[in-house]
């Protein structure tokens, strides 16, 4: 409990939560030069919270090599007048450029954003406050339940994989085989997921899930000044950010 | 020649968990073996190396001398049969006829054949009356009789059967035991995985016992259920015939209990 | 005082001719524990669900009759709000993991949130449950790691920690190992000398010999056969109805078949041993 206590200690997961999606949303209406700082002032708050390193990790690992792909075959694929390279059938024009810079920029702080959303916050700790702030608990137990039972359907996929390799069913070939048995193995993945859906609301109805009474939580997620100081700051700023941009749009016309 | 021959295999893990442990017994046709333990003693993962799923790390698998390392599971399907634990995890077709042809459509056998095989086998496992229904309108204990006909069906040599006393009533458990001793009678091996101790004492001539990870005792039914160290060794109960015929001070091994009868009118047996 | 008054109960489930409960007439007094025993499909589970109310609320179907449990109409009270009086626990151990608690001191604690009770209460009786079930060594560990018979057990001791006065426990032990079933069966006498009344599906019949005090036989949603654990096993009419006997029930008989006059119905194998000396003392 002691452990549990301290931990809390920090942000309020709500106002960790805001902050990520003011930088989200600050990058998305921006070009690309504000998106990279927005991603630079993301691994700063990653260090702050002590986990630059597992979302540096994570990040090189998934955004940056989305982003690079997706700028590759958008500065080949769009067309354009204004050629500024070309070799072969390959070209790369102005429009091109300028389009895929504008869409990865987007991709790039948006994307950055959610993984950094998925390192910081504790998932558990959201849906209280969430609760607590009067989201209904089916929504919040979706989400949180969503989560868990993901990594429980991929091991599940392995044991019907085998089950199915056991009566004959050949999956260690190629595509085409592979192909043939996809119903066999997906079928008893949702027949599976049927029943225990089934299963699994008897089991909430158990433990007094839709019992008449206001529910309570075990944790305590600190909710300080500072919390809701922030969440002013990026609210503003997030306005700010829109706003201006609106301004600029109408400015530019 | 064995019709199975299992040799010194080991399975470890990648993550450095070891399962299995120098284990090595043989099966020959026409055997029935339980094979009982605890859970984590690595009794599934020994069969599951006895068609294929998982290569042994070390050791080898023999099926008529030829070893499962050459093959892919669904090749060895043929000659092993494997019926997991939950049906749920093998069953997606929309009758219970549908489901046992689906093996047999592999093997591309003429229509009659196949007609004749999955009658047979609907037979065996007691499920002929539900060949039009939807499998998941049957109650779980029917479920498992249907991957045990699908098995049947596709007619190897071996076949394994995880845990299918799990939820049995009476019915269900004489119906294990008629398949079992037809099946033998046809010189098929049959491999039972089962916590039900009763139920092999009743039914299998051959009993091994597994016990963190390794084989601790494998041999008739009545010596080894007879040997009270292995059994509290591998956390299982004697059999209720062998506590009774133990502590009433008989001093060898029996699960026959006119054996017992005549004990107790002779005083001696 | 009866904990539960069933009153000619029959059911239809929607998609069935016919009904799968017919005129079921049960009473459950405080603190006992009523053993439910008959052949698959006999009815047993949707009596479980009907005790629960999740028939026909959950299911569906037709129901006539009347079921009172700890002195409130089930049929006329919300779904949600029968857990306070009612704990239910079933066959499968992984399904019963809630799928929102990282812990297994959080999956306990669930419950207990959802019935509004304060905090510090919740962290007592959570430490206090998983000390009398023996369960605190997998406190900080995630439910989905754990094996299906710890699982079963953090389910038992999930619904012990709500503190309800009235149990409904369907086949708990009928995917586990004999060790994990006495673990399993340690609990349910634990929740027994609670003083909890208890109703239990079983097909190990050598457990219900020990810990029931009121057996009850189903054969195709009719109760055909009721009484203690050893009047129910030495009815003849067991056979009719292919219920499993206690092995050293069946031992006996077969003894006696041989000409050994053992007498009584043995169901342990400690009365089993003593009947059988008594015999060759003669």
């Amino acid at each position: 409990m002691q452990k549990e206590m301290q931990r809390n200690q920090g942000l309020n997961p709500l106002t960790v939560l805001y902050i990520i999606v003011a930088l989200a949303l600050i990058s998305v209406v921006y070009d690309y030069k504000v998106s990279i700082v927005c991603v630079i002032v993301m691994m700063f708050i990653a260090a702050g919270f002590g986990k630059f390193k597992p979302y540096v990790t994570l990040w090189l690992k998934s955004i940056l090599w989305m982003c690079a792909l997706c700028f590759v075959l958008q500065i080949f694929f769009i067309p354009g007048e204004d050629i500024i390279w070309q070799f072969g059938v390959f070209r790369i024009t102005r429009e091109g450029l300028n389009q895929a810079a504008k869409l990865c920029s987007r991709l790039f702080g948006a994307g950055s954003a959610a993984i950094l959303g998925f390192r910081l916050i504790d998932l558990g700790s959201l849906m209280v406050v969430l609760e607590q702030k009067g989201v209904p608990s089916t929504a919040t137990y979706i989400l949180m339940s969503t989560a868990n039972i993901i990594p429980q359907m991929v091991k599940k996929m392995g044991v019907i994989l085998e089950a199915q390799k056991s009566r004959g069913i050949e999956m260690e070939s190629n595509m085409i085989v592979r192909a043939k048995a996809f119903l066999p193995s997906i079928g008893p993945l949702i027949l599976n997921a049927i029943v225990n859906a089934e299963e699994r609301a008897i089991t909430l109805e158990a433990r007094a899930f839709s019992a008449p009474c206001k529910k309570t939580s075990i944790k305590i997620i600190p909710d300080m000044r500072r919390d809701r100081i922030i969440r002013g700051l990026m609210t503003a700023a997030a306005v700010l950010a829109i706003g201006g941009r609106i301004v600029l749009w109408i400015v530019l016309r | 020649m064995a019709l199975v021959e299992v040799k010194n295999i080991s399975f470890r893990y990648p993550n450095g968990y070891l399962a299995v442990d120098d284990v090595s017994f043989s099966i020959e046709a026409g055997e029935n073996i339980a094979i009982v333990g605890q859970n984590g003693a690595g009794k599934t993962t020994t069969v599951k190396m006895l068609n294929g799923l998982t290569k042994p790390c070390e050791g080898d698998v023999l099926i008529r001398g030829e070893s499962t390392k050459k093959y892919t599971t669904a090749q060895m399907a043929r000659k092993v049969g494997y019926v997991f634990q939950n049906p749920e995890d093998q069953i997606f077709n929309a009758t219970v006829y549908k489901e046992i042809e689906y093996g047999l459509k592999k093997m591309k056998l003429p229509a009659e054949e196949c007609e004749r095989r999955i009658q047979d086998a609907a037979e065996l496992a007691g499920i002929g009356e539900y060949l039009d229904m939807n499998p998941y309108d049957l109650p779980l204990s029917i479920r498992k009789f249907v991957t045990i006909a699908s098995v049947i069906a596709s007619d190897c040599d071996v076949m394994i059967f995880d845990e299918p006393t799990a939820g049995q009533d009476l019915d269900g458990l004489q119906r294990l035991s008629a398949l079992n001793r037809i099946l033998t009678g046809r010189g098929k091996a049959i491999v039972t995985i089962t916590h039900d101790m009763e139920f092999v004492a009743e039914n299998y001539d051959r009993v091994i016992v597994m016990c963190q990870k390794k084989v601790i005792a494998d041999g008739r039914t009545r010596d080894v259920f007879f040997e009270k160290e292995i059994m509290n060794k591998a956390m299982l109960k004697q059999p209720a015939l062998v506590r009774i015929a133990d502590q009433i001070g008989m001093d060898h091994n029996t699960l026959d209990i006119a054996e017992v009868a005549v004990y107790i009118k002779t005083g001696q047996g | 005082m009866d904990s539960i008054k069933i009153t000619d109960l029959t059911y239809k489930y929607p998609i069935s001719d016919e009904p799968v409960l017919k005129h079921i007439n049960l009473r459950v007094p405080k603190g006992e524990l009523c053993a439910v025993i008959g052949t698959n499909g006999s009815g047993k589970t949707t009596l479980c669900n009907a005790i629960r109310g999740f028939v026909p609320t959950f299911y569906k179907g037709e129901i006539s009759g009347e079921i009172i449990v700890n002195g409130r109409d089930v049929r006329k009270e919300e779904m949600g709000s029968l857990a306070l009086d009612i704990g239910f626990v079933f066959q499968n151990p992984f399904t019963q993991i809630s799928g929102i608690a990282k812990t297994v001191f959080e999956e306990l604690a669930y419950g207990l949130e959802n019935m509004g009770i304060e905090r510090e209460i919740i962290i007592r009786r959570v430490e206090e449950t998983m000390r009398l079930t023996k369960i605190e060594e997998f406190r900080d560990r995630n439910p989905f790691q754990l094996s299906g018979g710890q699982q079963q057990r953090v389910a038992l001791a999930a619904i012990l920690v709500m503190g309800q006065p009235v149990l409904v426990i369907d086949e708990p032990t009928s995917q586990l190992d004999p060790q994990s079933t006495d673990d399993v069966f340690e609990v349910i006498k634990l929740m027994k000398n609670m003083g909890k009344t208890i109703v239990l599906v079983e097909h190990k019949m050598e457990q219900i010999a020990e810990y029931a005090d009121h057996v009850v036989v189903l054969n195709q949603g009719e109760i055909v056969m009721e009484g203690t654990a050893k009047e129910v096993f030495s009815n003849p009419g067991c056979k009719q109805y292919h219920t499993r006997l206690p092995q050293c029930t069946k031992i006996s008989a077969e003894l006696k078949d041989m000409g050994i006059g053992i007498k009584g119905t043995p169901v342990t194998v400690n009365e089993t041993v003593h009947s059988i000396r008594a015999v060759m003392n003669q």
